[in-house]
């Protein structure tokens, strides 16, 4: 019994700091193999507190998580506002772990390498299990809240979630934080539970632990890693003699999973009905070979080999197979009961909430909801052009991709960009939307210079954008891709996120909720709310991508190539979907295409590139009749005859 | 003793550099950090301690011949195993990075399970090792293994120069989409790729081996190599020679010091940390790196 | 027939149908030009075609024998692309590029009478040879591009956009040797955004749409087409009479 509650608090231990990784590793994509060093920093943080000061335990768990936090963004804004690559970032943290581990072996606070024996027991299986309980759903709230939408958006594509307006550095920051959060909690709780700490506890291979069990269990997942690592901990401890060959396990199941199924258990899911039954397979799976390895251990002195180990895989296979069809019945019979029950739960809280929300939620709030609403279908119109570039230019290297480019877009004009292939058209929306700093010249936008500004900066001034290549944030639902768009408009603290307030979430959850519902809506989409945004057909995806650029209520919407690929229905379909969008919101429009018949059709003006220079801007019609246009598209007027 | 100190510097600043070779040629053609190189040095000095010290009793050179051959014959078996399904799947880097990983715990933790923790030496190459000049004592071994590294090295960039495999190698690095397009079977080259690592990286685990001991965590060492190749420029040859000799010299230098009566060698390999840190923040295409623009 | 592709279906991933259906064929001696918009298919197929990209289904038949999704398989049998962008290694000199182009060869002989025949089309890349590549100008990286899907000594060329980013002038010399290259055996297929100039040089043509073969025929059905000529021969058709089409 005894053995078995270590069992456990040892895995509840290493499950919150996985949690913590899960959150920076698994949403963000970028590896920290340090993170022992932020379990190191709270558990000595901890102890030093209980051991020397003679603290309790729970004010000392809390400096230990401040500890790590404050390290955390020490090390975070300098490594993560470089940008590194993912390898990069890995090996740096690689070297963080190693700094933190020189400096306590050396400290004499901390008692160099002999560390610090007999600390207090204070971590039992009791609060320890309280505690994980509560991280995950401490987790699971920041998952769900506008914050955590922003840092999966980030994990899923940097550059899309650029183009909402997210910022990277202090979304990653945040996510790192929490994360060594929970890492140092976990350390703190691992002090008092193993009663003495020492640097050479928070080694690689604890790294190792915990970085296995978030691929193994699924980037983008939080059930995903708490099974993985329970099962990391648990599985040596059933087989004996397997110790040493515990780490081999973890490295060989890294390269395994990641080479043939690399999202891992639960991959960018949850555990949910659907797939509860995989997990009785594996539990099914974990209990049977237990069980077949043990007879076998008992029975292989009174039989032959062989009959013994035929018994022992027979017997196996029964119990992973009576487990797995044991889980399929639990499935059923839950399916039948879940639903209705919490079908039957939200009904009170709705009710409770409806109840309460006039006592608990501020007037003062409720006012700014209207005014936010009130102002953002609010529409300035004024004759300056929306637009001004003068004047611009890019090179890379030898190359002029834009060479003294002019042009002005007017309000609520649908403004064209034509010109041949490789001729800079996206080059002009990559440097109007600041993604390419200028080489020279101006953009100006409603009046304000906006060159020169970072890329989030001008996206929140009013400039969405949509991209050659689709670019959503694709395991997200088409809702989510909508709503993580609308972050500009919440207005609850990163503390209400955490635990759910419902007097703060969840007013403002329902608004973007039906903000993002009514976008959906106005581009045709709302019955695929729930469908998740990559196994959208092409057409639709590229009608998500707008609606999620207007999700940030811009004042000048650039579509690049936004009918590439379609068929003539489906371009037809989005030619009346840009005319719809364009009429009810006024909205200024600028559009690459290729396909003439939709640039004739709805464009009310057109600049044509070649070269990178403008050769040619007028109507439609006033283009059409340009000879230089001509020569750009067909070429000039020699004749070949055809090979014979 | 200034003397002493750069040999030593020189010395083990060409092992990183044989070591740093090896991480840029991976990464300069399939563009992902080949963290299971370590692994493969240290599985190169357990060949060469089998081969000199428990089986056939081989001498030096034939050792080292083995022992790189083995090294070489690892990383190809490595590159097959863990990385070659994901080139053929076009998978992220990412992935190549977290499989190299993978392979890095595995293959380390194999030793410990099999050989065990044991650190083993290998047999001294020269009977008196030592060399006196003037008050300066100089070790034979760290002017052979600077000598032999420079040998390999410089062997290496006649391959990639003037050979076919070499040019396409190069080309490689560029866009090895196109190098295929051209005829050439990208599974042979990463193959010779890895067996050329592989088999410097063997080298440097011999002269590891010699100067220190044989151990499984040993390849912890090649994480230094590894700074010694983002300093020059990560996939850029001759960053890799630069920065790994570099960092050498800069960490025997820092070994000797003393400020305010603290030794500075217990914060050697923080020091180095530190100056990938920072090299990192300010220059993280090294001294030789070559910077890509994103395209959208 | 040199090549013959039969009902070719290419996704990218699970949810992208790139190409559907595609049949086509290419008979020895002929110039067939592919012409659609961007993101029609045309690349894809180009890519299909030398064996880099997997198809789900349809047969491609090349010299008689079956088709293999390996480019070093493709190009042993005679095939070579020119890619789109040109995509030379810029990194390497212009002989070192050229050398790559050979790879496959050990017949020192011919590769040196291929290098003359190049000189011949391109003269000014004998001048250029230990320059890298890249530092030409693009349409001298257009030249050694061709002249390096040339060293394999291809039955079959691939030219993909050939003259993406060059000036009327350069784009009429890429044309030129293109009709010089066919006039010496090579067989080419090639794809192009300038529709009027490949269907001017070509002896049959094919329109691809969303990934599917719409039309087909020889280079003069298809400019007198108007389908074709609305969608893909400019701006406006009456122009296009006074540019001297028809």
């Amino acid at each position: 019994m005894e053995y078995a509650q270590a069992i456990f608090t040892n895995a509840a231990i290493y499950i919150i700091a996985t949690m913590g990784l899960a959150i920076f590793t698994g949403y963000t994509g970028l590896f920290s193999l340090g993170h022992a060093a932020f379990m190191a920093i709270g558990g000595y943080a901890a102890a030093i507190l209980t051991y020397f000061l003679g603290w309790p335990l729970m004010p000392a768990l809390i400096v230990s998580i401040i500890a790590s936090v404050l390290v955390s963004l020490l090390i975070g804004y300098p490594t993560l506002r470089a940008r590194l690559r993912s390898d990069y970032f890995a090996i740096a943290t690689l070297g963080f772990g190693e700094a933190v581990k020189v400096l306590f072996e050396n400290l004499p606070l901390t008692q160099g390498a002999r560390g610090l024996p007999g600390i207090e027991k204070l971590a039992g299986p009791m609060n320890t299990a309280v505690i994980m309980v509560i991280t995950i759903w401490l987790c699971r709230n920041f998952l769900r809240s506008n914050y955590g939408r922003k840092i999966i958006a980030i994990g899923q594509d940097p550059v899309a979630a650029e183009m909402i307006g997210i910022k990277l550095l202090p979304n990653q920051m945040l996510s790192l934080a929490i994360s060594a959060g929970f890492a140092g909690l976990s350390g703190g709780l691992l002090a008092h539970y193993i009663t003495f700490i020492q640097p050479a506890i928070f080694n690689m291979d604890l790294s190792s632990l915990i970085t296995a069990g978030v691929v193994c269990g699924g980037m983008g997942s939080l059930t995903g890693p708490f099974v993985a690592v329970a099962l990391f901990i648990v599985i040596p401890e059933l087989f004996r003699g397997l110790a040493l060959w515990r780490l081999v396990l973890y490295g060989v199941l890294l390269v395994v999973i990641i080479n043939f199924r690399p999202k891992g258990l639960f991959g960018y899911e949850e555990i949910n009905l659907k797939n509860l039954p995989k997990l009785f397979v594996i539990a099914g799976l974990t209990v049977g070979l237990t069980v077949g390895s043990s007879f076998y251990n008992m029975y292989k002195a009174y039989w032959s080999t062989l009959a013994s180990l035929a018994v022992a895989a027979l017997l196996a296979l029964a119990v992973t197979f009576g487990i797995a069809l044991l889980g399929r019945g639990l499935v059923w019979i839950l399916s039948r009961i879940l639903p209705p029950f919490g079908r039957w739960l939200r009904r009170i809280s709705d009710a409770l909430y409806t109840r309460f929300k006039t006592v608990f939620v501020p007037v003062k709030r409720q006012q700014q909801h209207a005014e936010m609403v009130k102002k953002r279908a609010s529409v300035s119109v004024t004759g300056q052009p929306v637009l001004n570039v003068r004047g611009i230019t890019k090179r890379f290297g030898g190359v002029v991709a834009v060479d003294e480019l002019d042009f002005c877009v007017y309000p609520g004009e649908i403004h064209g960009l034509i010109g041949p292939n490789g001729s800079g058209k996206t080059t002009v929306f990559n440097l109007i939307s600041g993604v390419y700093p200028l080489t020279s010249g101006e953009i100006q936008f409603n009046g304000g210079i906006i060159s020169g500004r970072l890329p989030t900066e001008i996206v929140l001034d009013g400039i969405t954008r949509t991209f050659q290549n689709i670019r959503l944030f694709g395991s997200m639902t088409v809702l989510e891709n909508v709503q993580t768009a609308l972050h500009t408009t919440s207005d609850y603290s990163l503390a209400e996120a955490f635990v759910q307030w419902p007097w703060g979430v969840r007013p403002t959850e329902e608004r973007l909720y039906q903000e993002a519902y009514n976008l959906l809506e106005e581009v045709g989409l709302s019955d695929l709310a729930h469908r998740v945004a990559n196994t959208l057909p092409y057409g639709l995806q590229r009608k998500l991508e707008i609606a999620r650029a207007l999700a940030l209520n811009p004042g000048l919407l650039l579509l690049d190539e936004p009918a590439a690929g379609m068929n003539p229905k489906e371009s037809q379909d989005l030619v009346d979907l840009i005319r719809h969008i364009h009429d009810t919101r006024h909205l200024t429009i600028i559009l690459i295409e290729h396909h003439m018949d939709v640039v004739m059709s709805i464009c009310d003006r057109l600049t044509v590139l070649n070269f990178g220079s403008k050769i040619a801007e007028g109507t439609p019609d006033q283009v059409q009749n340009n000879p230089m246009v001509l020569e750009a598209y067909l070429g000039d007027k020699v004749e070949y005859a055809p090979a014979s | 003793m200034i003397l002493q100190t750069i040999v030593t510097g020189l010395s083990i600043g060409s092992i990183y550099a044989l070591m740093a070779v090896g991480y840029s040629l991976v990464f300069s053609v399939l563009n992902f950090s080949n963290f299971a190189h370590g692994a493969v040095i240290t599985l190169g000095a357990y060949v060469a301690w089998a081969v000199m010290t428990q089986y056939l009793h081989l001498p030096f050179l034939p050792a080292l011949i083995v022992s790189m051959l083995g090294a070489g014959i690892i990383a190809f078996i490595v590159e097959r195993v863990a990385y070659s399904t994901l080139r053929h799947r076009r998978a992220p880097s990412l992935y190549l990075m977290i499989s190299a990983m993978g392979v890095s715990i595995a293959l380390q933790n194999v030793l410990y399970a099999t050989i065990g923790a044991n650190l083993y030496a290998l047999p001294p190459i020269f009977t008196q090792d030592s060399i006196q000049f003037g008050t300066a004592v100089i070790s034979r071994m760290d002017i052979f293994a600077f000598v032999f590294s420079i040998i390999a090295i410089a062997l290496l960039t006649v391959v990639l120069n003037y050979t076919k495999v070499g040019t396409a190698i190069r080309a490689a690095s560029h866009d090895s989409e196109m190098v295929s397009v051209l005829g050439v079977n990208l599974d042979v080259l990463v193959a010779v790729l890895f067996l050329l690592a592989g088999s410097l990286g063997g080298m440097a685990g011999v002269f590891m081996g010699v100067k220190y001991m044989v151990y499984p965590s040993m390849g912890w060492i090649t994480n230094k190599a590894y700074i010694g190749a983002v300093i020059g420029g990560l996939g850029s040859l001759p960053g890799a020679i630069v920065g790994g000799i570099l960092l050498g010299l800069l960490e025997a230098i820092v070994s000797v010091s003393v400020v305010g009566g603290v030794h500075l060698s217990t914060f050697r390999d923080v020091f180095s940390f530190g100056i990938l840190a920072l090299l990192l923040i300010f220059r993280p295409t090294g001294l030789f790196g070559r910077y890509v623009e994103e395209k959208l | 027939m040199l090549l013959r592709v039969d009902g070719l279906n290419v996704f990218y991933g699970e949810a992208v149908h790139a190409l559907r259906d595609v049949s086509f064929e290419v008979h020895p001696g002929e110039i067939v030009s592919i012409i659609g918009a961007n993101g029609a298919g045309k690349s894809t197929l180009m890519w299909t075609l030398i064996g880099l990209l997997k198809p789900k289904s349809g047969k491609i038949i090349f010299m008689d024998k079956p088709y293999v999704p390996a480019p070093h398989r493709m190009v042993s049998e005679g095939m070579a692309l020119v890619p789109e962008r040109r995509r030379l290694f810029p990194n390497l000199t212009v002989r070192e590029n050229l050398l790559l182009g050979s790879y496959l060869r050990s017949d020192r002989a011919g590769i040196t009478q291929d290098e003359e025949y190049i000189f011949s089309l391109f003269p000014v890349l004998k001048e250029r040879l230990g320059q890298y590549a890249g530092t030409l100008s693009g349409g001298q990286q257009q030249m050694v591009a061709i002249a390096r899907g040339l060293m394999s000594r291809p039955k079959l060329l691939l030219l993909d956009e050939p003259s993406l980013g060059l000036s009327p002038v350069l784009t009429n010399q890429v044309f030129e040797s293109i009709l010089e290259i066919a006039s010496k055996g090579t067989t080419i297929l090639l794809v192009e955004q300038n529709a009027l100039k490949s269907l001017k040089i070509s002896n049959r043509a094919y329109v691809l749409e969303v990934g599917q073969v719409m039309r087909e025929g020889t280079g003069e059905e298809m400019l007198r087409d108007p389908a074709v000529q609305a969608a893909y021969l400019g701006v406006k058709q009456h122009k296009l009479v006074e540019t001297g089409v028809d």
